[in-house]
């Protein structure tokens, strides 16, 4: 009896130790983790929008935008799972253009595009790549300026599909399902944006 | 149903577990060397990453994310493996007492096969659902399996080939590995 | 003193994981794709065994003999997953590009190897430095042979600090599935080519 106690014993007693220990850290590194991600996967898309917009950054000011992109951010409640993260793009002070990501169904997974629809008229400011897992060479070409530039400045009346598909998108040549699946992605972020816009534009201006 | 089929023929050709993502190696090397113990071990590989694939999809939906611990998902995966190969053999030595001989020291080394661990995690990190998940666990196993197999049948031969003496055992496995491994690469265009 | 020094070298040489050591193969063929991420995993993966093996050998009178492989299995799981938060937090790039491989450390069979067959036998400090030794020899090969699949594969190595170009034309399936294989089979071969001579 007395065997079978220890060994309960000393295994919960580990357990706890480790669940405790692994709590704590997590504590501690959770918000570099999440910012780590923001960082590295969702800002520079939004700052490449940003470009779009405004031209160029300096290299001397880009930290400062970038910080400035990460501390605007909001997240707004759309019905979905968990809320939407939408980064503030400014113009003289004043929001000119929000930005989301949506993904879209890739050639070895989910591709995600970062979108940015201007305040005042909806048309799209541009839009920037985040995450894919695309053919090298062929698929990872729908982040080139060549195909990303279509976008910028996009009417939203526009077809947002690749012309094979009766649209008014030209897309890679070789890369039918990797454009494809960008259209897609912007497609969603359309839609959300049709449905939602009063929100998030409540959202911004408090 | 298109889809699934994709996944499948990718788990076990394109993809192959083994040959392309490299999980599953140790024992790869350690129990090709006969056509039967591959074969065994290959259809235990097959139920036990299975039934891991739904257990732990079932535990990191109903209790980790619900409870905001995802970061305890390797410890948590690691324990439902274990415990499920500790159930399998004492299930197996009860009810089929011959197939439990035969795979003797093999099934509680699944615990560390890296493909169970890793298709794991794999179904969640491509937040694949229930169904998918299983169909995915189970073609990858046929994966790994056909791997084994057909790399037993080569070793095999191996007895009545001379081979370098550098090269013996480990190495030339190697290489062989190397050279089905590029045999299924081809496979790559087939999608 | 002697011993101490024997416990600690063996794993740098004679008894080097993965080559003579035949355990921990799989992050060894998907990992070493560059040398950064050879060096990477490499030291990820000693943090785990030495501190594994500390443990286990702090903890080997109070283990029972039954449930030992369930409280290794969560003392190595623990650390593992401190590595994954680490790396995270401070080496956001390192855990995107080991991805999978830093949870699978947790069934790399040397560290639950050492752990079953030194850690629980011997004393605190040896199996510190037989857990060094082995993850030093470890993080040696890894990064040694990730060195030579991205010198053949890319034409160059990437370090932290810039890149040197040794090739032109890069034979790029190295660096590809049957590459690594082949490359560690062959390497394989060579050692035992001369360590037989020497």
């Amino acid at each position: 009896m007395a065997k079978y106690i220890k060994m309960i014993l000393v295994l919960s007693i580990i357990a706890l130790t480790s669940g405790l220990v692994l709590g704590g850290l997590n504590e501690i590194t959770y918000e570099t983790a999440q910012n780590n991600i923001l960082k590295f996967k969702k800002i520079p898309a939004v700052t490449s929008i940003y470009e779009s917009i405004k031209g160029t950054i300096p290299q001397e000011n880009r930290i400062k935008v970038e910080s400035e992109l990460l501390t605007e951010r909001k997240e707004v409640n759309v019905g979905e799972e968990s809320p939407l993260l939408v980064f503030v793009i400014k113009k003289d002070d004043k929001p000119y253009a929000v930005a989301f990501e949506k993904f879209g169904g890739g050639f070895g997974g989910d591709l995600g595009v970062m979108v940015g629809y201007k305040l005042d008229s909806g048309d799209i400011a541009a839009i920037g790549i985040t995450t894919m897992s695309e053919t090298p060479g062929l698929g990872t070409l729908v982040k080139e300026k060549s195909f990303l530039s279509q976008f910028t400045g996009l009417s939203k009346d526009t077809k947002i599909m690749i012309k094979k598909d009766d649209g008014d998108i030209d897309a890679v040549t070789g890369a039918t399902v990797s454009s494809r699946a960008v259209t897609q992605a912007i497609r969603r972020t359309k839609a959300l944006y049709d449905k939602h816009q009063g929100t998030i534009k409540t959202e911004i201006n408090q | 149903m298109d889809e699934y089929f994709t996944l499948i023929i990718g788990a076990i050709f394109i993809n192959n577990i083994l040959l392309a993502k490299f999980l599953g190696c140790c024992p790869f090397l350690g129990v090709s060397k006969k056509m039967d113990t591959a074969v065994g071990m290959g259809a235990a590989v097959v139920f036990v990453l299975t039934l891991a694939g739904i257990f732990s999809w079932l535990i990191s939906r109903y209790l980790l994310v619900p409870y905001k611990i995802e970061y305890l998902q390797t410890l948590a995966f690691i324990l439902v493996i274990a415990t499920l190969v500790q159930f399998v053999e004492l299930f197996l030595r009860k009810s089929i007492p011959v197939l439990y001989k035969s795979l003797g020291i093999f099934l509680p080394l699944i615990t560390t096969n890296c493909a169970v661990l890793g298709v794991a995690i794999i179904n969640i990190q491509e937040k694949f659902t229930l169904l998918t998940a299983i169909i995915f666990s189970a073609a990858s196993a046929v994966g790994f399996g056909l791997a084994l197999v057909l790399f037993a049948g080569v070793r095999e031969r191996f007895e009545i080939c001379h081979i370098p003496k550098p090269l013996e055992g480990t190495g030339i496995g190697l290489v062989t590995a190397g050279l089905l491994a590029l045999s299924f690469f081809a496979f790559k265009g087939m999608v | 003193m002697n011993n101490l020094l024997k416990e600690f070298t063996k794993g740098l040489w004679k008894e080097i994981p993965p080559f003579r050591l035949v355990l921990g193969l799989c992050p060894v063929l998907a990992v070493t794709t560059t040398m950064e991420n050879g060096l990477g995993m490499g030291l990820s993966a000693t943090f785990v065994l030495v501190c594994s093996n500390v443990l286990v050998s702090l903890f080997r009178n109070i283990i029972p003999n039954e449930v030992r492989a369930a409280c290794y299995i969560v003392i190595i799981a623990t650390f593992v997953v401190c590595v994954e938060m680490i790396t995270k937090s401070y080496f956001f790039q390192l855990s995107e590009s080991l991805g999978l491989f830093i949870p699978l450390i947790v069934v790399n069979c040397i560290i639950l190897g050492r752990a079953e067959a030194f850690a629980r036998k011997n004393t605190v400090i040896y199996s510190l430095a037989d857990g060094l030794g082995m993850g030093l020899g470890f993080t040696a090969s890894l990064t040694f042979l990730g060195a030579f699949r991205e010198i053949l594969g890319a034409g160059k190595i990437t370090l932290l600090f810039g890149d040197t170009v040794f090739l032109a034309e890069p034979f790029n399936f190295i660096q590809q599935a049957p590459g690594a294989f082949m490359a560690l089979g062959l390497i394989l071969g060579l050692m035992n080519l001369f360590g037989r001579s020497a």
